[in-house]
């Protein structure tokens, strides 16, 4: 048995401590040399998936990451799967760094981890090589064009002039821009390096980026400058690594002047479209019956600015119910472009019976290579309708509006969650622990109490006289003794003043004084004489008869 | 009490006068003229999910989706199970570039919000506080008539109190959660609360963020339940009426 404990112990301990959970910093080297990477991570065990930012530490930079990663594994039975945040970080100057410890909440529990000092050297490196004093990096963000047409897309390249074509860049801050729409192209030839010239003097030139900008704001708008973290490597004839020199680089503002598209040969159609585009126009039927609604599928492919294209505009005239369409993209932003398709679904509820036209629907769209407008129509359409009930909202507009003056105010002031809220939600609680606890004094009065003891003395002596035995040489005594014990109890004397002779002064009624003078009278005679077992039973009915006649009475 | 009931009724004539004359504005197209008006009963302390829905449509007329989306999800938090303004939502987010995960509730999820929403998490919370009484009440019933039913008709008030808790609690989460939209074509998600931090990723107009913290000039976000970050208060603007 002893044995037994002892296994069964082990186990539990081993299962319990297979589920400990551990949250720890570190990094992957220390002493560190300045301006050199390294890697700071985060790593908990056995509590879910990480998410947090390294603390802010006055010299630290950080240049790269968040770094995920998740794996478990299982070493003699135990468990244990590890998640882990890492980050490339970098001290700017030499000395002695404290990374704080941090805090973080996963499934509800709080896990701390430990901090870290980082001994931060002298880099050795860094001393400048010899012809590579003085040396700059310059960014530029260059644009296709600058004098643009207001939704006309416009290529942002990001761009660096570089002495060397060993650099990566750390960190690059893309700025916010309030003129329009910008976003990231796919580029796959980034970072190729080619010689070009800047301010008059030889340099590298990497194109790292490029952005799709629309602008959607007449007038002069800015681009502002792009902020980069870059680092050089510099090596000797041999290939050694000699240097590390890292640059902190700004570009320009860029400056563009948006002119609206005012020309005479613009159609009156024209929405926003800007680019080369084709269309095509659908019905997916002819024939309506019972109010069925016709979709009007029209798709624009192309190139220019499909993001933000606006349907085009449709007389729909006073026969059709329009609903707002359905706008769904399917584009890519690539180097040369935004190319893709853009599809407006309109559902079209016919309101009458009858044959009508949808006369053609007309697309334009300005070609910024060619500067020219174009035109696109779509043939008329035929619609039959059959079986319409007019039972539709109507409107001037294809968007529902409230057109009503009683309007729903709905208060901002709160009763719920105010402390009266609070106070009103404990007080039935706290009255329901009251009533508990004070059931007693509340409900229960001395009358009761006397009553529930009454009820209680009869069940009492009813089970005695049920366990008593006709074969025990004793079941007379016994019988006498519980039954002068329940009229004791039951009229609250001393059970040595019960006796024959004080049964009268005891029970009122003279059929109780009666009939338990009788029952003792022939006690009394079962314990002198041999009596059979048959009378026994019946003195003992007797008895308990008697019992019930003194508590009906 | 004749010159109070007469102010009042000036008011209401007055307000009226105001909505309809920012609707006729609205149908006609004039929409800065809209604007301007819904803007003006807004400031008049009027909550209302029709003047934020006529609002949302006048700014997605100009094609100002940001503004737009900001006052449809605020008409939404007044008028949460509103099929118009829902479609209004669903049509916008197709024009937003950034498309985070919608949850969508489904059977008895969606059976419990219609019911949550039918009626304010003010009559919710009233119901849960009479629910409440009843447990007291039952308790004392059951001592005094030493009914056996009375006492089990305990827990079925206490679960009743429970459940309109609970409505009352979502419902008023709903309406109070702290949500911003972005109203800047372009925003940088930054690392840490200085934008000298790195950036983690980039946003786009009308696009909802939840608030997770915030000091003078940036807010900590949480996009798509998953990604946090800091952000410019300056480009966004807040869903709660304050």
């Amino acid at each position: 048995m002893k044995k037994h404990t002892v296994i069964l112990f082990f186990l539990l301990y081993n299962s319990f401590f297979s589920f400990s959970q551990k949250f720890t910093a570190l990094v992957n080297q220390n002493p560190v040399k300045a301006n050199e990477q390294l890697i700071l991570a985060y790593r908990i065990e056995n509590a879910g998936n990480l998410n947090l930012n390294p603390p802010k530490v006055d010299g630290m930079k950080v240049v790269g990451g968040p770094y995920v990663s998740n794996y478990s594994s299982s070493v003699n039975g135990v468990s244990t799967s590890t998640s882990e945040i890492s980050f490339s970080i970098m001290f700017m100057k030499e000395g002695t760094y404290n990374i704080p410890p941090i805090t973080v909440a996963n499934k509800g529990k709080k896990y701390t981890c430990n901090s870290l000092t980082i001994q931060v050297k002298k880099n050795d490196v860094q001393i400048i090589p010899k012809g590579y004093e003085g040396k700059e990096i310059y960014v530029e963000v260059i644009p296709n064009k600058k004098k643009v047409k207001i939704g006309e897309p416009v290529a942002l390249d990001l761009t660096i002039f570089t002495f060397t074509g060993n650099l990566e860049v750390l960190d690059l801050k893309i700025p916010e821009f309030d003129g329009g729409w910008v976003q990231e192209a796919r580029f796959p030839l980034a970072g190729q390096v080619s010689l070009s010239s800047y301010k008059g003097k030889p340099y590298f030139k990497a194109t790292f980026k490029r952005y799709w900008m629309i602008p959607n704001r007449l007038g002069k708008i800015n681009y502002d400058p792009v902020k980069c973290n870059v680092m050089t490597h510099i090596y000797n004839n041999r290939r050694e690594e000699i240097a590390q020199l890292p640059f902190d680089a700004n570009s320009d503002t860029v400056k563009f002047v948006v002119e609206d598209l005012v020309s005479e040969t613009k159609p009156k159609s024209y929405q926003n479209a800007v680019g080369d585009f084709e269309w095509s126009v659908k019905l997916n039927k002819t024939n309506s019956k019972n109010n069925e609604p016709i979709i009007l599928k029209i798709t624009v492919k192309g190139k220019g600015n499909l993001p933000l294209l606006s349907p085009p505009s449709i007389d729909w005239g006073n026969e059709f119910e329009i609903f707002k369409p359905k706008i769904s993209d399917d584009y890519y932003i690539a180097y040369d472009g935004i190319e893709g398709e853009k599809t407006f679904e309109y559902n079209i509820a016919p309101k009458k019976n009858g044959d009508f036209k949808i006369n053609p629907i007309l697309f334009s769209y300005y070609n910024d290579d060619e500067n020219k407008f174009y035109e696109l129509a779509s043939d008329s359409f035929n619609i039959h309708v059959e079986g319409a009930t007019e039972n539709f909202v109507t409107s001037n507009s294809s968007t529902p509006i409230f057109d009503n003056s009683k309007l729903t105010n709905i208060k901002t002031s709160s009763f719920f969650n105010s402390l009266i809220y609070y106070i009103l939600t404990i007080i039935p609680f706290v009255l329901t622990f009251f009533i508990f606890f004070f059931r007693k004094r509340i409900f229960f009065t001395p009358t009761n109490m006397i009553d529930k003891n009454k009820k209680l003395a009869y069940q009492l002596v009813m089970r005695k006289m049920n366990e008593l035995n006709t074969l025990d040489k004793d079941f007379s005594s016994n019988l006498s003794k519980i039954l002068k014990e329940y009229i004791a109890h039951k009229f609250g004397l001393n059970i040595n003043n019960i006796y024959k002779a004080n049964l009268k002064t005891i029970f009122n009624q003279e059929e109780l004084q009666n009939q338990s003078k009788q029952i003792f009278d022939e006690i009394e005679l079962t314990q002198f004489a041999p009596t059979s077992n048959e009378n026994l039973n019946e003195l003992l009915n007797k008895s308990k008869k008697l019992i019930e006649m003194i508590e009906n009475t | 009490m004749k010159w109070i009931s007469y102010i009042l009724f000036s008011f209401s004539i007055a307000f009226a006068q105001s909505i309809d004359e920012a609707n006729q504005f609205l149908k006609s197209n004039e929409l800065d003229k809209a604007i301007a008006s819904y803007e003006k009963i807004i400031l008049g302390g009027v909550h209302s999910h029709q003047v934020y829905y006529n609002l949302g449509i006048a700014y997605e007329r100009k094609n100002k989706i940001g503004l737009a989306i900001l006052n449809f999800e605020k008409a939404n938090r007044l008028s949460p199970d509103n099929d118009l303004i829902q479609n209004q939502l669903d049509n916008l987010r197709l024009k937003t570039i950034d498309k985070p995960d919608i949850i969508i509730n489904t059977g008895i999820l969606k059976l419990f919000r219609k019911i949550q929403f039918s009626i304010s998490y003010e009559i919710w919370g009233i119901f849960s506080i009479i629910f409440f009484f009843c447990i007291p009440l039952s308790i004392f019933l059951t001592y005094k008539s030493k009914s056996r039913l009375i006492f089990w008709s305990t827990f079925i008030w206490l679960s009743f109190g429970i459940l309109c808790f609970s409505f009352a609690r979502n419902s008023y989460t709903h309406y109070t959660k702290k949500e911003v939209i972005i109203i800047n074509p372009t925003i940088n998600i930054y690392s840490e609360s200085n934008t000298e931090s790195s950036i983690l990723f980039t946003l786009h107009e009308g696009t909802k963020l939840e608030v997770i913290s915030e000091n003078d000039k940036m807010l900590e976000i949480l996009y798509n339940f998953k990604q946090k970050g800091w952000i410019q208060n300056k480009h966004v603007q807040n869903i709660n009426f304050e």
